[in-house]
């Protein structure tokens, strides 16, 4: 169960995200702006303006006001927890406790160390990874030694849940681009104030990091990894190392990133970069998460469970003209503790820059008579039976880190309810009816974000050198095989399940001489599989680079089938998987002479150069001076070696350097050593 | 004289800042006598001394985490690997220094010296048992030296005291491991610093990475280096027993003897052969050169400045090092600049005098008598390669 187990660990804070924005293009789904960049090809669009007025063009503001570069052309990527401290924990369904005095690690600070993201899609918005070197609690009443906890690497975490009406009423605190009306005021790009998101990732912990080795033991109190409560300080540390005793491999740590938004205006921005300014504009926002024991088996980036999709929109009192949903959400049975748990902390929408919630009326969690599959499960009108309601504050929202638990032990027509296949569940608003509804299956990937390089001309994805290639790779994202979960109703499904996968290509979003029409994602291919226990799916794109969308429909899912406008804007809601091919190019017939700085500045340096500056801050890569050193060569290799992919240290951050652009440059490095490092 | 601070001062700020300073002051200190070790071993023995690679000299944060190429996974740990590592946790400390808004420190003590956390003077000397033993005392953890009843302890003792093991007894009294206790007081000063930290310094501050970081420092001094050079001190490494250190032959023994000489003219201790002396003064021109570029990479934030200062090592100091004791028989003198490392007011004037620097080197290295001499594989073209990276950017 994950997320859902015990103890729990609920934490709040903020945060600062710091993307670079160059190569977006589009704002949000059917919303294009400034054509920047080819995510096909991963090259700068506009190859006949020089570089000086290609930089001064993405600094400059386009005809409704915003930069074309977006609102952080200069974002490096990082990702970091500036105020982040454990709010609450929790030992069971009614056991929480928001006292230092009962819990110690209450108040402990909570840091993703050395963390980055990267757009998988940068035209897109749901698959943002993030790495990073280490979960960090500096916790000095509850943990030994220095009282910090530093964990083992986590695994990537990519974004779950996508939810773009969060907030019904705040976006920005700038004013919106209208087309209708001159560019006037303070204007912004990054409105995403009213957007969150959801991330989730696993952290191992060994049975060896809860105990100091004899040969650490005598030197170093502080030794990383070690997760060493210090004695009765906190249940809920001793609960988690009694479960990771118990055969628990780690952590699963769950956060949602709500009311996200950068501080300063494009106009503004555009006056500074004026000024020769290369100022970075991150974004700021809340988080609240929790951490839970995670158990083998279980999935690194998703917990599966009873899934709940929307049935119907809210009114929002502030857009009457617009649909409101709620996002998905999960929720599992706890035959351990006659309760069910429902993870709310990306769902319910908030009011205002404060956060407070937005008044939905009494919200009940229960269970009706299933929908036909055939139907639409708006027009289901069964009769919503309680098993409980949610308190819909923020303070009780913070506090339960967006888990609600409902225990049913005394209840037992809700326990049979609950595993009679003829009941679906239903989260129901005492103002708008029925928001949520539970289809068949669940289904989802733990690898949701993917790369492959286009192979060459004449090779297809089967050819034994592709394969061989792809197995070899240290990522499954990597690979090109995926794996496939899927539950019936919180349960395995007892027989093979019929599932219609549809590929939809996704780029490019837009005309680059054509500012603001959104070209829709396209159909290219729909499969069909039978689903049986640890399925895989080999990605295996039609033809040439750019975004693939894997839309998986289990049989009696409803809708079957989407129009491009949906997938574009309701893909958050499908069990989706994204595939980024990466260009191939033919480098094969380069000569020794011609791997010159400028061939190579031209092939794979400039995209960087003029999409994502910040990668030249620290060191400018076209400066021709680095190159005449074996050390940068020594260590450009190094950095794009893909044993590193996750590290936070891969170069380049953006993880968009195919294959063949790789060993390109590669050679170029190579070519830079001394003779007898060359081999 | 280094020493272990208590609290100089009530400020945590001052206090962490100015042990960070003696640390820089240290590793800079240990790197320079294990480098002039290094450079005494034996040809032979070149598994033990470590070769340039690929591998070798890679600019990027140490630790469990660290990238680390393939090849180096497998293969034993060499003394150039330590001295790498010992460049790396200077790299660190300046690194921590800078992100705490303070300035690097890439000075260093002037040998011979005499810390209080040692029983023993530091000076640059060639590789032999009594040396051996100084590192492996350095380095070592607490617990290994507490127990005085134990053989090794006995020997390190005895060693280090060169007989007479009653003199170590006043340094035991400090409580802890020297270096190790060094690195416990800066993290302890880190964990206060955070609980309050300065205005100044900017609210994304890694604690937690840094914390780790300096854990990372101590442990790879603790357990690696310390089991590094115990194994120097028992002969283990030379697949032989200490008895390798008192072979009757001076040509059997792992590393030749050298003197230390100054390459500064005209002092009582300079080297007196003139070709040799300006091929030992070109050794200082290019570890100053790194060191200014090193300070001032670490006051602008510069990578590509570290490159250029690691390219001042790999392609040139490596191959001066081990010539100079080998064809020579003159240790890389490692004089101090007579000035700090920080030559210029700013950026510019500081990379202007850094090029006049480097022009002075080349000069010497076009001199008659240097040319010569100079080290085969040294790479002339560094001086070049220098004086273009050197140009401001953006």
């Amino acid at each position: 169960m994950g997320l859902f187990d015990f103890p729990r660990i609920h934490i709040v804070g903020t945060h600062e995200v710091n993307p670079g924005t160059g190569n977006n293009n589009s704002a949000s789904p059917g919303d294009e702006l400034t054509v920047t960049s080819d995510s096909e090809r991963v090259q700068p669009i506009g190859f006949d303006k020089s570089d000086v007025d290609f930089r001064r063009w993405m600094t400059g503001l386009d005809e409704l006001g915003m930069l074309r570069s977006q609102w952080n052309y200069y974002g490096d990527m990082s990702f970091r927890f500036t105020d982040v401290t454990v709010r609450s924990v929790q030992l069971g369904p009614n056991q929480l406790i928001r006292s230092h005095a009962q819990d110690k690690l209450i108040g402990a600070s909570v840091h993703l160390n050395n963390a980055i993201v990267c757009d998988n899609n940068p035209e897109g918005f749901n698959g943002t990874q993030v790495f990073a070197e280490a979960l960090e609690i500096h916790a000095p009443d509850a943990l030994q030694g220095a009282g910090s906890f530093v964990s083992r690497p986590p695994d990537r975490a990519t974004t779950r849940w996508l939810n773009w009406q969060r907030n019904v009423s705040f976006q920005t605190p700038f004013k919106l681009p209208d087309p209708a009306k001159p560019a006037s005021g303070e204007i912004t790009s990054g409105a995403a104030g009213a957007a969150s998101a959801t991330f989730q990732c696993g952290i191992k912990v060994n049975a060896e990091d809860l105990a100091l080795e004899p040969s650490y033991e005598r030197v170093l109190n502080r030794s990383r990894f070690k997760l060493r409560p210090e004695e009765n300080a906190s249940p809920a540390l001793d609960a988690l190392v009694a479960e990771i005793r118990g055969g628990a491999c780690g952590l699963v740590f769950r956060y949602n990133l709500y009311l996200t938004y950068p501080r300063i205006s494009d106009t503004e921005l555009a006056k500074r970069f004026e000024r020769g300014e290369r100022a970075a504009n991150p974004a700021r926002g809340h988080i609240v998460g929790t951490i839970a024991p995670w158990y083998e088996h279980e999935p690194s980036t998703i917990t599966m469970g009873r899934l709940l999709k929307p049935a119907a929109p809210y009114a929002n009192q502030y857009r009457s003209k617009k649909q409101f949903f709620l996002s998905p959400a999960v929720a599992t049975q706890n035959t351990k503790t006659q309760s069910i748990s429902i993870d709310l902390a990306n769902c319910l929408p908030e009011d205002g820059p404060d956060g407070d919630k937005y008044n939905l009326g009494k919200i009940t969690l229960g269970y009706r008579h299933l929908t036909d599959p055939k139907k639409d499960p708006a027009t289901n009108t069964a009769t919503v039976e309680p098993i409980g309601t949610v308190t819909n504050d923020r303070e009780t929202y913070l506090d339960c880190g967006g888990i609600y638990d409902f225990a049913y032990a005394d209840r037992p027509e809700v326990r049979s309810a609950l595993d009679d296949d003829n009941n679906e569940l239903a989260l129901e608003s005492s103002l708008y009816g029925v928001l949520l509804y539970e289809p068949e299956y669940m289904l989802a990937s733990d690898c949701t974000c993917n790369y492959l390089d286009q192979p060459p001309p004449g090779q297809t994805w089967d050819d034994p050198p592709v394969k061989d290639y792809l197995a070899q790779q240290s990522h499954p994202a990597l690979t090109g095989r995926i794996d496939l979960l899927l539950l019936r109703r919180g349960k395995l499904p007892a027989k093979e399940v019929a599932i219609t996968v549809e590929e939809w290509r996704q780029t490019p979003t837009g005309f680059p001489g054509n500012y603001g029409v959104y070209r829709y994602p396209t159909l290219q291919k729909r499969s069909k599989l039978k689903w049986s226990p640890n399925q895989k799916f080999d990605l295996r794109p039609t033809d040439g680079p750019g975004l693939r969308v894997y839309r998986f429909v289990p049989e009696n899912n409803w809708p079957q089938d989407i129009d491009e406008r949906d997938i574009a804007q309701f893909a958050i809601r499908e069990a989706i998987v994204e595939l980024r091919v990466l260009p191939y190019d033919d480098y094969s017939k380069v000569r020794p002479d011609e791997l010159t700085l400028d061939f190579i500045y031209q092939q794979v340096f400039r995209y960087y150069d003029l999409i994502t500056p910040a990668m030249s801050e620290a060191m400018d890569l076209k400066d021709p001076s680095i190159w005449k050193m074996p050390t940068a060569a020594r260590y450009v290799l190094l950095s794009t070696n893909t044993d590193f992919w996750t590290s936070p240290q891969y170069m380049p951050r953006t993880r968009d350097l195919s294959r063949a652009r790789r060993e390109l440059l590669q050679r170029f490095c190579r070519s830079l050593l001394p003779p007898s490092e060359q081999a | 004289m280094l020493r272990i601070k208590e609290n100089d001062y009530d400020d945590p700020y001052l206090s962490l800042t100015g042990l960070l300073v003696d640390a820089a002051t240290l590793e800079h200190s240990l790197l320079s006598i294990y480098l002039y070790a290094m450079f005494s071993i034996r040809e032979e023995y070149k598994d033990v001394r470590g070769e340039l690679t690929r591998a070798t000299f890679q600019p990027q944060p140490p630790g469990r985490n660290a990238m680390q190429p393939p090849e180096q996974h497998k293969s034993p740990v060499t003394f150039l690997d330590v001295t790498i590592e010992e460049m790396q946790h200077l790299a660190l400390v300046n690194q921590l220094l800078y992100e705490l808004c303070a300035a690097p420190c890439l000075e260093r003590h002037t040998f011979p010296h005499r810390f209080e956390i040692y029983p023993f003077e530091l000076q640059l000397r060639p590789l032999d048992r009594f040396v051996a033993a100084t590192f492996t005392w350095i380095e070592a953890p607490a617990a290994e030296l507490a127990d005085r009843s134990s053989d090794f302890v006995k020997k390190l003792e005895n060693e280090v005291s060169r007989g007479k093991p009653d003199d170590v007894k006043t340094f035991r009294k400090v409580n802890g491991d020297p270096l190790g206790s060094l690195y416990g007081r800066i993290l302890e000063r880190l964990d206060a610093l955070r609980h309050d930290p300065p205005p100044f310094i900017p609210k994304t501050f890694a604690w937690g990475v840094w914390s780790d970081r300096l854990d990372w420092i101590r442990y790879q001094g603790e357990i690696d280096h310390f089991r590094f050079f115990r194994s120097l001190f028992d002969g283990t490494a030379f697949k032989a027993n200490e008895s390798i250190w008192t072979a009757p032959s001076l040509e059997q023994r792992p590393a030749i003897q050298l003197e230390w000489k100054s390459a500064f003219a005209g002092r009582h201790n300079s080297i007196e052969d003139e070709p040799k002396r300006k091929l030992a003064w070109l050794s200082n021109l290019i570890y100053w050169t790194l060191l200014c570029l090193l300070d001032l990479s670490y006051r602008t934030n510069n990578r590509k400045l570290i490159y250029v200062a690691i390219e001042q090592m790999s392609a040139a100091l490596w191959w001066l090092g081990l010539d100079l004791a080998h064809k020579h028989n003159v240790g890389i003198p490692f004089d101090v600049m007579l000035v700090r490392y920080n030559l210029g007011r700013d950026e510019a004037s500081t990379l202007a005098i850094i090029e006049r620097l480097v022009l002075e080197a080349r000069k010497v290295a076009e001199d008659d008598g240097v040319r010569a001499i100079l080290p085969t594989n040294l790479d002339t073209n560094l001086f070049q390669r220098t004086l273009d990276a050197l140009r401001p950017r953006h």
